[in-house]
This record gives structure tokens, sequence and C-alpha cells, in this order.
């Protein structure tokens, strides 16, 4: 069994969930720590789940260890049922958040521009008002396009969601509701198809994902989290710079 | 006694949208006569529906059958056409959009036939559906502030919607490849798609933001569509489209984000007579809700709504005509500038 190491209530809910393959370690002794930093928390885990990654430049190197991201709102499992396009022509994405959660959910849309673009994103124009952004990238060749809608801060029930879009002669659509519950359909000129919902916990797909890591195969999540973090800053300073006054 | 309809243009238009529609409202409207530039397709047309046929406007105009004018002749012809119509006398103008592709032309149009008394509609079919008349109803109930307007559109050919309401020969091929990378196409691209095609919502963006301030980026698409942003009474607006060769069925969404919920618009396919569009309201919270459709759309209500002017039941909005099409004018001018400007860059 491997040893697993987590604070939080939700990870141990997850290794409860994984009977035969995990149990719950203490740090020192921990194959897999689950994390919010890349510090040295770690010990001598091999690799690190890292939870709601807050400032993504703040965070260490891992020296070596794998990193699997756990996201809100873009699963693994969901990412790769949506897949890459390389045959879309246009890629946008459409999200609403609360001023609190923009980087978070921002991020994460950018994420699937870059998943279903299958391609690493540039961003050439940023605008922003306090009640909004937009925002055009590039995909290789292709134009990919960001639209966010601000909600009041004040609203407790407030949930963010977003929705992302691959057009080609196919057509892939990604919605994903204020749970972080996605739902992914595919339309051709033969219909629409509504792929089958992942109902695994995310927490016990992160772990799982740790586990398939340790042999030595380390996964891109933080490569892509580097990479959708650093669009999203860029998108959201031209939000900071609307707060201002003139 | 239905009213007598002379219908400039021949084309696709025609036989798959208007005349199709204007059966459907066979008790206010009759085909009396058909024109086109040359092609020879209007005595097609004309023929089935025991109607007269021409070449030019000339005749058709003389005709004193004719009492309204549909105007479906390409974009840059729409202004002389209903100016002439005006002189001719005739009672009423439906004009497909865009109503001019300058403002001059849209001036000196709407002020023909408002000194005329001609009553004068743009086949805005989008503004039409019953639908956005109920998405208008929500968001001044709700008293939404509108935060961002964002349109989506990836259209399969056309020929696949005009086989399900005509016959004819459908064209065969493929959008001609454009080189998007030459700044004066690219600029050509974008504004001549903005004011044919984006002209299909154009006028709901402008109910929605009145005043046009800037465009904050504009680039063709590949094989043919735009990706296209603009501030607009201070709401952000985004509309891309792309034409496609083939694929799954049209998508044309209108997403509002406003302070109190977001609203979705999904309009049915073009040419098809499918009912209203879908109105779907997303709140914060999470909350889903959708409107019934209606069986009516926007093609049929505009003719309707054209039925209404003639007979004094509704006025015509000049100013509105006017404003939008001057709006769409410079939305669409300044996003081919910003499009050439992009590529020099």
């Amino acid at each position: 069994m491997i040893g697993v190491h987590a604070d939080e209530p939700r990870y141990l809910v997850a290794i409860a969930e994984l009977p035969v393959t995990c149990r719950a370690a203490a740090e020192d002794g921990a194959a897999v720590v689950v994390t919010r930093g890349l510090g040295p928390a770690l010990h001598g885990a091999s690799v690190a789940v890292l939870v709601d990654p807050g400032a993504v430049e703040d965070l260490d190197d891992p020296a070596g260890r794998a990193v699997i991201v756990d996201r809100a709102r873009l699963r693994a499992d969901v990412a790769a049922d949506a897949g890459a396009h390389p045959g879309a022509v246009l890629l946008s994405a459409h999200c609403v958040t609360t001023a609190a959660e923009m980087r978070d959910v921002v991020r994460d849309a950018v994420g699937w521009l870059r998943t279903l673009g299958g391609e690493v994103l540039g961003l050439d124009e940023a605008h922003a008002t306090p009640q909004g952004i937009v925002a055009l990238l590039r995909s290789g060749e292709r134009a990919a396009t960001l639209a966010v809608t601000v909600l009041a801060d004040g609203d407790a029930a407030a949930r963010p969601r977003l929705r992302a879009l691959a057009v080609g002669a196919d057509r892939v659509e990604v919605l994903v509701d204020g749970l972080g519950a996605a739902a992914v359909s595919v339309s051709t000129e033969a219909g629409t198809t509504l792929l089958p919902a992942r109902r695994e916990a995310r927490e016990r797909l992160a772990l799982r994902r740790a586990i398939d890591a340790l042999p030595g195969h380390p996964a891109p999540d933080l490569r892509d989290l580097r990479h959708d973090d650093r669009i999203a800053a860029a998108i959201l300073s031209s939000y900071q710079s609307s707060l201002s006054p003139a | 006694m239905p009213w007598g309809v002379g219908v400039i243009g021949a084309g696709p238009g025609v036989s798959a949208l208007h005349l199709p529609t204007l059966a459907r409202v066979r008790d206010r409207f009759e085909v009396v006569h058909v024109s086109d530039a040359g092609s020879g397709r209007a005595r097609q047309l004309a023929e089935s529906l025991g109607a007269s046929h021409s070449h030019g406007v000339v005749d058709l105009l003389a005709d004193p059958r004719v009492e309204v004018v549909a105007i479906c002749s390409p974009p840059e012809e729409h202004a002389a056409q209903i100016r002439a119509a005006v002189e001719a006398g005739v009672r009423a103008i439906l004009c497909e959009k865009p109503l001019a592709t300058t403002a001059e032309d849209a001036e000196a149009s709407v002020r023909a036939c408002r000194e005329a008394g001609v009553g004068l509609l743009v086949g805005t079919n989008h503004l039409f559906d019953p639908a956005w008349g109920r998405a208008t109803h929500h968001l001044i109930a709700r008293r939404a502030r509108v935060q961002t307007v964002s349109i989506t559109v990836a259209l399969p050919p056309n020929g696949r919607y005009h086989a399900l309401v005509t016959e004819f020969e459908q064209a065969r091929g493929s959008h001609p490849r454009l080189d998007h990378d030459d700044p004066e196409v690219a600029g050509a691209i974008v504004r001549r798609l903005m004011i044919g095609l984006g002209i299909h919502d154009l006028p709901i963006v402008r109910d929605l933001a009145p005043d046009f301030d800037r465009i904050l980026y504009a680039r063709p698409v590949a094989p043919i569509g735009y990706a296209v942003g603009f501030v607009s009474s201070g709401v952000l607006v985004q509309m891309n489209a792309v034409m496609l060769g083939g694929g799954a069925d049209a998508l044309w969404r209108i997403a509002v984000g406003t302070d109190a919920d977001e609203l979705e618009v999904e309009f049915r396919p073009a040419f098809t007579h499918d009912g209203s569009a879908l109105v779907r309201v997303r709140s914060p919270g999470g909350r889903t809700v959708e409107y019934p459709r209606e069986p009516s759309d926007g093609y049929v209500a505009e003719w309707e709504a054209l039925s209404a002017l003639i007979d004094g039941v509704q006025a015509v909005e000049y100013d509105a005509l006017l404003e939008d099409a001057v709006y769409a004018v410079a939305v669409a001018d300044a996003a081919g500038a910003a499009a050439r400007e992009g590529m020099l860059s």
C-alpha cells in the first residue's frame, strides 16, 4: 500500500475510497503528499498533489518530484474526454465569476482553451471594465477568445461557472457548473452526443493519478498550470487596471 | 385583399427565405412580381407563383400591382433601390439587412421614406424573433445592468437548410481560399462579414448597449469568419463567427452577462421555420430557467410587423432604423480598419 499524507478532510475521504491502494501516512513516511505548496512539507515524498494552488509564481521548484494538480474546473479525466482538436478553427471560453475567485476561474478557462486547442497559447489583447473582461488569444494560427463576466462579491450564493468551445466541422463544448461538474458534448453532422458524466470525486482522481505517476512518469500538470497562470495573470492585469482611478 | 409584393432579387435568400415565408402570410401578402439582375432565375420563381418577372427594377416598380417591395439584392444596392421604390410610390418596403453599407446612404434612404410616408422595415429577423422579445422583457423586469455580450456563430453551408424549404440547384464548391495575411484582404473580409453576417445581431447589441465606443480587436478567422471585440456604452462585446464547409448543425448563441444573471438566446438555423429561439437564464447561484419556445419565428414576425405598419397599427420607427444602420456601419468600419491595422502591425 502506498502511504499518502493529507490534512485536507476531503483527501482523507479519497484515501478511504482507495482502501486497497492507499493508506494514510505521516509526512515523513509518505510517498504521496497532498499539499497547498511545494516547500519543505514535501519531505521525502515522490509525488505531490497540489490542491487549490494560489499564487503559482510563489511555488517552489518540486526538485524532481512529480506534481499532480487538482484543479476545480479542469479535471484531468474530463480534459481527456474532451480532447485536443487540431482541426478546430476557433476556440472560445466564457466564464462567470466573482472577483474573489477570478484568478482561479480565468486560469481554468485558459486551461480549457489550451486543452481544446492542444497547443500553448499566446495573448494578443485583453481589455477590461470593472464588470468584465474580453481577450483575444492565439492557439497556433487560430483565434481563441475569452469573455469574463464579473459577479458582485456580495452574493453569497454566487458560484463561478465556465463554458469552453472548439469550433470546427465537429464542435466540442464543455460546460462546468458551479459545483465543478462538467458536461462535454460533441456535435457532428450526425447530431450531438453528451459524453458520460465523470462521477468520481476529483480528490480520488488526483490520488489515483499521483499513484500512477510514482514509477517515474511525470505528469505535465505543473507545466500546464504555470502556462495557464501566466496567461491568466496577463489577462487579469487589465482587470486590475480597470479598477484603478484614472 | 392581400397586398401585392414585388420581390427584387431572385437568389437563394428569395427562393429559400422570402417566398416560403410569404406563403405563410398569404392572407396579407401576395407575390405579384419577381425581378433578377439578369440571371434569369426570376422567371422560374415567378412562374410557380403565377407572378410576373423581369430584369432590373424598372419594370417591377412600374407594375401597378406592386404595392409593397421586398429588397433582397446585394447589400450595396439596397439604398438606391429603396429610393427608387419610394419615387415609384410604393406603400411599404421590407429591405433585407443591411439597410445600407454607408451611413450617408442609410440617412438618405430613411429620409426619403420618412418624407414620402413610406413604411420601412429591415429584415433583422433575430430582432423580430419572439424569443428576443421575451429576453428583453426579462432584462427590463429584472432591471439588469448589462456587463458583457458574447455572440458565437458557427454555420455549416446554407445549402443544408435551403434544401429543407425550397428546391433549386445548390451551388457546389467551397469558399475560395483567402489570404488572411494580406492586411487589405483581412480588413475587407472582416468589414464585409460584419455588415453581412454580424448585422443579424448588431441591432440587438445596440438595443443592449446603444453607444458604440471603440473596437478592441478584430481579426479574420479561416476559412471565413471573424473574431471582433468592442466596447459600447461601457459594455464589453465579443462577436465570433465562422462559416464552415460542413459538420455540426448551426450554432447561433447570444450570451448576455448582467449583474443579475446570465441570459442565453440560441437561435434556430437560418431559413428554417422551426419556431422561436430558446431563451435560457442562469442565476449566479446556479438556477437555470428555460422559457418555452414560441411556434412563430423572426422571418414570419417581420412580415407580420410590416403588415402592422401598413395597417397603421404600428408606427414606422425611422429613427431606430437609421440608428441601427449607422451603428452597424460604424462597428463594421472600425472592425475592418482594426483587422487591417492588426495585420500591418
